[in-house]
């Protein structure tokens, strides 16, 4: 079942040699040896595996790779442009929004997908957005702020 | 009070010179769930603990300075998330005096690193940082020392500012910590160990810093146990049986015979598939038919508590001792250093 698949990896046109029925995690970590997107649970609860298809959050531990063809994959390694960190990866230092960082590359392209879809979110909104993605390390309210944050830094310029 | 059934006990909160091993202690005191107290004399206790004795006495072994003027700290400590990384480094440059900045933590790295039983237990800021900034305090005074000879000035004209030795009268004389120390181990200790910087004076402790782990975990280069890949490495997948106490009563590997790529081991009832990539030796494994042996389980999650509650022993006190009580309820002497 080894099929060619095409797609954009961080910037890059890639084409991969590869069974299209593996999920995306594992491609990404074992074959391309992109370690950020993270192994937590493998059964999409958790959100440490989060990266960006066509601009949109997705849990990568349940994406079978043939689903990317023709896509775009962004996954956190590929989120700072020309040496600059995105506003929400400065946002997430300078709050100390992180402790162990195993949910960290997860959550920042989770807040990513949700202020594209949202650039001024609530409070309220931010929480019920970020819900589905875990923190054993209780960093909750410092995540909150960073992405407040963030968001206001974003809609002075740079939309990421 | 009761007999104490195992006279060390007490020992075991004491520091990580642990008198009896983890077993052997299970062993004295039976199973079931122990809950330490600190009991007894905290002094003696303080003195037993490895931050006092245990830890070597040469400053050398937590500390460098390099010819390029950055200084290295050595620490058996590990960072797992709680921030020690950033924290020890704060407590060595403020009794140093040199820029948080100029800090390189090097962390659990047996062959650099001072001994040490473990990160566990919230000990690492109470039981490390006195002994590190203890070895920071001597080095500061042995540079002071070496400043003096070369800057031809008493000690008590000199004043340290950012790894920088100066003439307080005179900025102009000056010599960096880098120029006195070359980079090498400074051959040289004091008979009696200096005084550490009261909490009043204490400029980058206490302060928020920027987390030093910070950008390598906000870019996904941190690297975790489970991301370290190593060439020809193999990812193993175990066959684990559907409930406790499961015997294997036959196994059939013939779905995975013509797959070149897995490599199946066997021993006894244990099964394993390996492959390079872990998914992939995990969909090899599903392939795989056993059969087992269920025990006639009597317990389910609905049942574990109750089942817990009926099996456990009565409770008993083992040992005892410590800080009485006032009749008011009060403490009878408050602990010097609560942890």
């Amino acid at each position: 079942m080894i099929g060619t698949i095409n797609f954009k990896l961080n910037g890059k046109r890639l084409e991969l040699k590869v069974d299209g029925e593996r999920r995306l995690l594992w491609v990404l970590r074992s074959d391309l040896g992109l370690t950020g997107p993270k192994y937590g649970c493998g059964e999409g609860i958790c959100g440490a595996c989060t990266v960006l298809i066509n601009n949109k959050a997705t849990r990568s531990c349940q994406v079978p790779v043939k689903e990317i063809e023709g896509k775009e994959v962004i996954t956190i390694e590929g989120l700072a442009r020309n040496g600059r960190l995105h506003p929400l990866q400065k946002a997430f230092m300078n709050h100390n929004a992180l402790q162990c960082g195993f949910c960290t590359p997860g959550m920042i392209l989770n807040a990513y997908s949700l202020l594209l879809e949202k650039p001024q979110p609530t409070e309220a909104e931010i929480i019920e957005g970020m819900n589905d993605n875990l923190c054993r390390c209780g960093g909750h309210v410092r995540i909150v702020q960073a992405i407040q944050s963030a968001s206001k830094e974003m809609r002075g310029g740079r939309k990421g | 009070m009761k007999e104490e059934k195992s006279p060390n006990l007490e020992r075991i909160d004491g520091g990580r010179t642990f008198s009896l091993s983890r077993r052997e202690f299970f062993k004295a005191v039976g199973g079931g769930i122990i809950i330490f107290f600190s009991c007894g004399d905290l002094t003696a206790q303080e003195r037993r603990s490895p931050g006092y004795r245990d830890l070597p006495a040469d400053f050398n072994a937590f500390l460098r300075i390099g010819a390029n003027g950055r200084v290295t700290c050595f620490t058996g400590k590990i960072e797992m998330g709680q921030g020690i990384v950033t924290s020890l480094a704060q407590m060595l440059a403020d009794e140093l005096d040199v820029p948080l900045d100029a800090v390189d933590m090097v962390m659990g790295d047996t062959d650099l690193c001072p001994w040490d039983m473990g990160t566990f237990g919230s000990r690492s800021t109470r039981f490390f940082g006195p002994p590190l900034r203890e070895a920071a305090a001597e080095a500061k005074a042995i540079l002071i020392g070496l400043a003096s000879e070369h800057l031809h000035l008493n000690e008590n004209r000199l004043i340290v500012k950012d790894g920088m030795v100066m003439d307080k009268n005179n900025s102009r004389k000056r010599v960096t910590y880098a120029e006195l120390a070359k980079g090498k181990t400074i051959e040289k200790h004091l008979p009696k160990k200096p005084p550490l910087k009261d909490a009043t004076e204490l400029k980058i402790v206490g302060k928020a810093a920027l987390r030093k782990d910070a950008l390598s975990k906000v870019t996904g280069k941190a690297q975790y146990a489970g991301d370290i890949q190593i060439p020809g490495m193999s990812y193993a997948k175990i066959l684990r049986p559907p409930v406790h106490g499961a015997k294997l009563k036959s196994v059939d590997t013939s779905a995975l015979q013509n797959d070149k790529e897995v490599q199946i081991v066997q021993d006894g009832d244990l099964i394993a598939v390996l492959h390079p990539y872990p998914d992939v030796a995990e969909k090899a494994l599903s392939k795989i038919k056993a059969e087992f042996d269920l025990p006639d389980a009597k317990v389910d999650e609905k049942t574990i508590f109750k089942h817990l509650l009926n099996v456990a022993p009565e409770g008993e006190v083992v040992t005892q001792g410590g800080i009485s009580m006032t009749e008011k309820g009060l403490p009878e002497k408050l602990l010097k250093q609560p942890i």
